[in-house]
Parts: C-alpha cells; sequence; structure tokens
C-alpha cells in the first residue's frame, strides 16, 4: 500500500476520533482503567528500499515483540498512553539478516466499554545486524491500533505503524499482535 | 538531526493528544475562579444555594498534591546507566571524504544531574491526578571516552588506536509533560521533556579521517580547553517515588579547532533524587 493511502487512512481515523464518535445508547460504558501494562506478541515488517542505482530493496520480517506502556485514565471515553516497544526478528527477501525494531510514542486511546481505537506518533528505530556489520534506521512516524482490556482478563491490541521518515526513498509497514496484562 | 526530529514528533504528538482528549479548560484556571467551583444550581425556595463540586476533578487534585508534594522542589539526581555516545565530524580539516565518528561501543556511566523546582503553567485533569505542562532548569555533568571508530557500521566501532576523551557540563530551560499518579496510592509519575541550552565541552585525542581506510594516519581532535556547544536534550522518564527510570537523548554541537563535531548519546538510567 503507498505511503499516501496509509497516510489519508490514519487522518480519516483521526477525523473519527475528533468526531467523538457517539455511543449507540444501549452500550454501557464501562471505564478504561488506569496502570502499567506489559504484553508480548507476534511482530512483522515490510520494507521496500529505492536504492541509489534505481534497484529496489525489499525484505519482510517476523518475529516477537515486547511493549510497555502507562495508561492515563481522563475520563470514561479517552486515556493517554506513553509506550515503548521493541522486537526481535528475523528478515527475509533481500535481506536475510536478525532485525529489531523499536518504537517510544505516545497512544491517545478512544474507549467503548472495554474496547478501544487508538492513534499514536512514535519515534521508530529499525536496527539490521549481522556478524561484524550493522545499519541502523530511524525517525518519527504514526500508527493506529485498536484492541481490548476487558477487567480481570488479559489485554490485547492490534497495531499498525507506519514509520514515515526511516529513510528518504523507504516504505516500512508494521504489523503487531500484543497480548498483555496491565495492572490497574 | 536525530533529536531534532525526536523534539518535534514528540511536541506534535503531546499537543495532539492534549488537544484531542482533555478538556478545554484547565485546572489552573479554574482553582483561580471565585467558589463556588462549579456548577452553581440557582437558588431554591427560600433562596438556599445548592453546590454541586466537581469529585472527580478534586480527587484527582488531591492525589496529585498528596504524591508529588513529597517530592517536588530543587532535584539532585544520582545513579549510574548504560549509554551508547557517538562522536561525529561532518568534515575533517578539509580533507576529501573525510567524517569521522567515533563511540565507544556502549559503556556504563554515572549520572550527575541537577533540576530547579518545576513551574506549572497549564494543568488538565485526569481521573486520579492531573497532566501538567511546564518549566525548569536542568542542568548535568558527564565524562566521555570514545575508542571505537565506525568504519563498516553506524553503530559498531573497531578498536583501530584512536581515542578522544574529555567531559562536559550542560544546561538548558527544559519544557516538559508531567502525568501522573499512576496509582492513587503511590508516586509513579510519568514525564516528557525537551531542553535547549548549550555547555562546556573539553576534547581532546585522535581520529583516523576516513574512519581507517587505507593511508589513514591518526590526526589530533583538541578543543583546547573547554568550549561553548550548543545542547539538546531529550528525556522519557518513569518516576516511582523518589528512584528515576530515565530513557535519555544528548546531542551536543560545537568545533574542535577548526572543525564542526557533533557528540549524541542515547542513554538508559536509575538514578535517585535527592530534594531540597
Amino acid at each position: 500500500m503507498r505511503r499516501a493511502t496509509w497516510i489519508a487512512a490514519l487522518a480519516v481515523l483521526l477525523a473519527m476520533l475528533l468526531a467523538g464518535l457517539p455511543l449507540p445508547p444501549a452500550v454501557a460504558l464501562a471505564a478504561p482503567e488506569q496502570g502499567l501494562g506489559l504484553a508480548l506478541g507476534p511482530e512483522a515488517h515490510s520494507v521496500r528500499t529505492q536504492l541509489g542505482d534505481g534497484s529496489e530493496e525489499r525484505y519482510t520480517s517476523a518475529g516477537v515483540g515486547l511493549a510497555g506502556d502507562l495508561q492515563f485514565v481522563v475520563d470514561d471515553r479517552w486515556s493517554l498512553s506513553p509506550f515503548l516497544q521493541l522486537s526481535l526478528e528475523r528478515t527475509h527477501g533481500d535481506r536475510n539478516v536478525v532485525a529489531s525494531h523499536q518504537a517510544a510514542g505516545f497512544q491517545v486511546r478512544r474507549w467503548w466499554d472495554s474496547a478501544f481505537v487508538a492513534v499514536h506518533a512514535a519515534y521508530y528505530v529499525e536496527l539490521l545486524a549481522t556478524p561484524g556489520s550493522s545499519r541502523t534506521r530511524y525517525g518519527p512516524g504514526l500508527g493506529a491500533a485498536i484492541g481490548a482490556e476487558p477487567s480481570g482478563r488479559p489485554s490485547w491490541a492490534l497495531q499498525v505503524d507506519l514509520p514515515l521518515l526511516l529513510a528518504t526513498h523507504s516504505t516500512q509497514v508494521g504489523l503487531r499482535l500484543q497480548v498483555g496484562w496491565r495492572w490497574r | 538531526m536525530a533529536p531534532r526530529s525526536a523534539l518535534a514528533v514528540a511536541a506534535l504528538t503531546l499537543a495532539l493528544g492534549m488537544a484531542l482528549a482533555l478538556p478545554a479548560r484547565p485546572v489552573a484556571a479554574q482553582a483561580q475562579a471565585p467558589a463556588p467551583v462549579a456548577p452553581a444550581v440557582p437558588p431554591a425556595e427560600g433562596g438556599r444555594a445548592e453546590i454541586v463540586l466537581n469529585p472527580e476533578r478534586e480527587l484527582g487534585e488531591r492525589l496529585w498534591q498528596a504524591a508529588w508534594d513529597n517530592l517536588a522542589g530543587q532535584t539532585l539526581v544520582l545513579g549510574a546507566g548504560y549509554e551508547q555516545g557517538t562522536l561525529k565530524f561532518p568534515s575533517f580539516r578539509g580533507e576529501l571524504g573525510a567524517s569521522p565518528q567515533i563511540t565507544d561501543n556502549g559503556r556504563i556511566t554515572l549520572l550527575l544531574r541537577y533540576e530547579t523546582q518545576e513551574r506549572y503553567f497549564a494543568q488538565y485533569p485526569l481521573r486520579f491526578g492531573k497532566a501538567a505542562f511546564g518549566y525548569n532548569f536542568v542542568g548535568s555533568y558527564s565524562q566521555l571516552r570514545v575508542d571505537r571508530q565506525l568504519a563498516g557500521s553506524a553503530f559498531v566501532g573497531q578498536g583501530l588506536g584512536t581515542v578522544v576523551q574529555g567531559d562536559y557540563l550542560v544546561g538548558a530551560p527544559q519544557l516538559f509533560v508531567r502525568m501522573g499518579p499512576l496509582y492513587p496510592e503511590h508516586a509513579v509519575f510519568w514525564k516528557f521533556g525537551a531542553g535547549l541550552g548549550a555547555g562546556l565541552v573539553r576534547l581532546s585525542g585522535s581520529v583516523l579521517p576516513r574512519n581507517g581506510t587505507a593511508g589513514d594516519t591518526p590526526q589530533s581532535v583538541d578543543t583546547h580547553g573547554a568550549k561553548l556547544a550548543e545542547y539538546i536534550n531529550v528525556i522519557w522518564e518513569l518516576q516511582v517515588e523518589h528512584w528515576l527510570l530515565a530513557f535519555r537523548s544528548l546531542y551536543l554541537a560545537g568545533r574542535a579547532q577548526t572543525d564542526r563535531y557533533t557528540y549524541e548519546v542515547y542513554s538508559l538510567s536509575l538514578g535517585y533524587g535527592l530534594r531540597f
């Protein structure tokens, strides 16, 4: 998917959040809960880079991601979550190396009962490591997530990340599923 | 450029988050309003006014005060951390292709930081506390020693017999947002801050101009004493009572002899805050 399409999709999601999306009257609100959260789950990335000679480098990566966040409740509908994430992955395609994707960001969540939709901005780092040689790229980006945190049960979230400025001629999309627990 | 990008995205994110999620009227503004807080129901029959307070807002304010007031004040943070610092020269002695970069491959360092008392210019209620935007002044001292030239990697250097060492004393006014407490009964806070200031940097040593390619001979690097440098600081901090877990990005830019350099540090530190 083109980068512009992703940005448009995120903008639409943001507009929906701004509009407040009124709740169906039959839905009873349960407040989001405040506390430290830790989550673990599979993670994958797709990276496409235009090289200097005009050729294109493509690789995908898959592995395990770890995430931690602090959830601050504003009211029954909104919460704010600064977060940190990192992963350990193996790439496939034009590169076959060990990779790690890391992010530090700030997420805004809109709640319906125990389910949420979120948008976030973050600072992303990509690390590709082979014995004796490594490459790191970094830059800001945007993302979105959906998930749920039922009271007294594990939480889950599906998150899409779109690092925007990892490199001038690079497009990267990340997808992660997180299952975890929040200490309330 | 990394710290500047981080600063920009963080500022945008926080502004967006607050605009989206928080009520329009800050707590501070409400605190200055005459009592009753709000809203006051018109006088009932017999002329007796019924006052309805906002219990959630009051609870947030009380929890903040209970958790934070014991920690507020000037702070000296002592601790230790793990960091990677990289000294970069965009160009070197005017030599073609010379842009040496030398790092430490990561090392344990001491943390020594001073902060003035925090002042807040906007505060917004959370269910169990507040989000407070504020400012203070931050100063720190540290030593540097880089001895691994970046030859075939962006961040893992090789020992090629060169080393640059020195120290720096930096200070900056800092803008931040502090949120918390995370739990009603504990002083757990999150803080994100960024500062732009200046520092005194002292460097001396040698580098290979082309990161160790054939024909390189070490050349000296020396600031000839402490020299002024630009300073950018970005922190992401979790505070549990007096203990601080801090992720920090530090950026220094100055001149050593005729060459412009940058020194970039990414660190994770654990410290204890002494309040006075």
